[in-house]
């Protein structure tokens, strides 16, 4: 059923940038009703029930922002350009959403697009005190202990994936646990 | 200030899937037809039924909602209809769409399988929307 909502035409890549133009100047963290990429979000998880929260969250293009040194140095050593965190732009997005819901979890998220400035994402959040997730099976487990917090200790697939977890084997050796752990052992 | 103002221009704005402007009189028309075809007749509702009901050419009449939010999930009926060659028309509201096909929900789209005691509004329908596609 969903294969309909897959198939980009040229109208809907218009209606998007039409939708862009408001989105750019409303908030840059906001709840929306209903998931804009209903076959992705719930691919995702996204379950239309209580508990289940969408968020739309822009984010600025580009690496990261730094302050040019005082004090001279060479051009090379200035260290202003080419400098790009090890966050996602996603996984910057997804925190964001969750420092304007602390009492939602970060379950997953996707993009929207870019426009000229920025790039938009829709982050699924769970609501772990919710009567309605807690009576869902499939949902229970971000309830527990093990999983608040999630996204800002990278557990998200966001996350997972700055942290190169998402390979395995070869090219991956020195990334379980974490990079952290390989390096002091 | 902006805000409100760019709201009103989007309201003033067709939704994308529209494609052809449904006077009110004959969106009453599509709405009394439903509320007879559910009695006497057979009704697809939602989204999903209705996608599945015009692959299967199953369809005397989709009736899709002009408010729904977001565009795609309705956006693919008008071309699969014009495919199949089944006869769609718009109505404005789908809460009053779904309020007439006898659910207590909203309703995106609806489908009129078997007309039942509509079939001659049905069929009036149908003639208007061929003359307003013109």
């Amino acid at each position: 059923m969903y294969r309909y909502l897959r198939n980009g035409s040229a109208e809907l890549s218009k209606l998007m940038r039409s939708r862009m133009r408001e989105w750019r100047r409303g908030p840059a963290i906001v709840r929306v009703e209903h998931p804009t990429r209903l076959n992705r979000a719930r691919a995702l998880g996204y379950k239309a029930k209580q508990g289940v929260i969408v968020v739309r969250a822009r984010v600025r293009k580009g690496g990261r922002r730094k302050v040019r040194p005082r004090h001279g140095r060479r051009p090379k050593r200035m260290g202003i350009r080419k400098l790009v965190p090890k966050k996602s732009i996603q996984l910057i997005a997804e925190e964001r959403a969750a420092r304007k819901y602390p009492n939602l979890e970060v379950l997953n998220s996707y993009p929207l697009g870019p426009d000229g400035t920025h790039e938009y994402f829709e982050v699924i959040m769970l609501d772990p005190n919710h009567p309605a997730i807690l009576s869902d099976s499939q949902l229970r487990w971000v309830a527990e202990k093990a999983h608040r917090g999630r996204v800002y200790r990278g557990l998200t697939r966001a996350g997972r994936k700055a942290r190169g977890l998402l390979r395995k084997g070869k090219g991956a050796e020195k990334v379980r646990p974490s990079v952290r752990a390989r390096r002091r052992g | 200030m902006m805000k409100v103002k760019l709201r009103e221009v989007f309201k003033v704005a067709r939704p994308i899937y529209v494609r052809f402007e449904v006077p009110k009189e004959l969106a009453d028309k599509a709405y009394e037809a439903i509320e007879s075809a559910r009695d006497t007749g057979k009704l697809r509702k939602g989204t999903n039924e209705t996608t599945k009901a015009v692959e299967r050419k199953q369809a005397a009449l989709v009736i899709i909602a002009e408010d729904v939010e977001p565009a795609e999930i309705v956006a693919h009926l008008p071309p699969l209809c014009d495919e199949k060659g089944v006869p769609y028309i718009y109505v404005p509201n789908k809460r009053e769409l779904g309020a007439a096909a006898g659910i207590d929900i909203g309703a995106a789209a609806i489908t009129i399988a078997e007309a039942g005691q509509a079939t001659a509004v049905v069929k009036e329908i149908v003639e208007r929307i061929r003359e307003l596609k013109k």
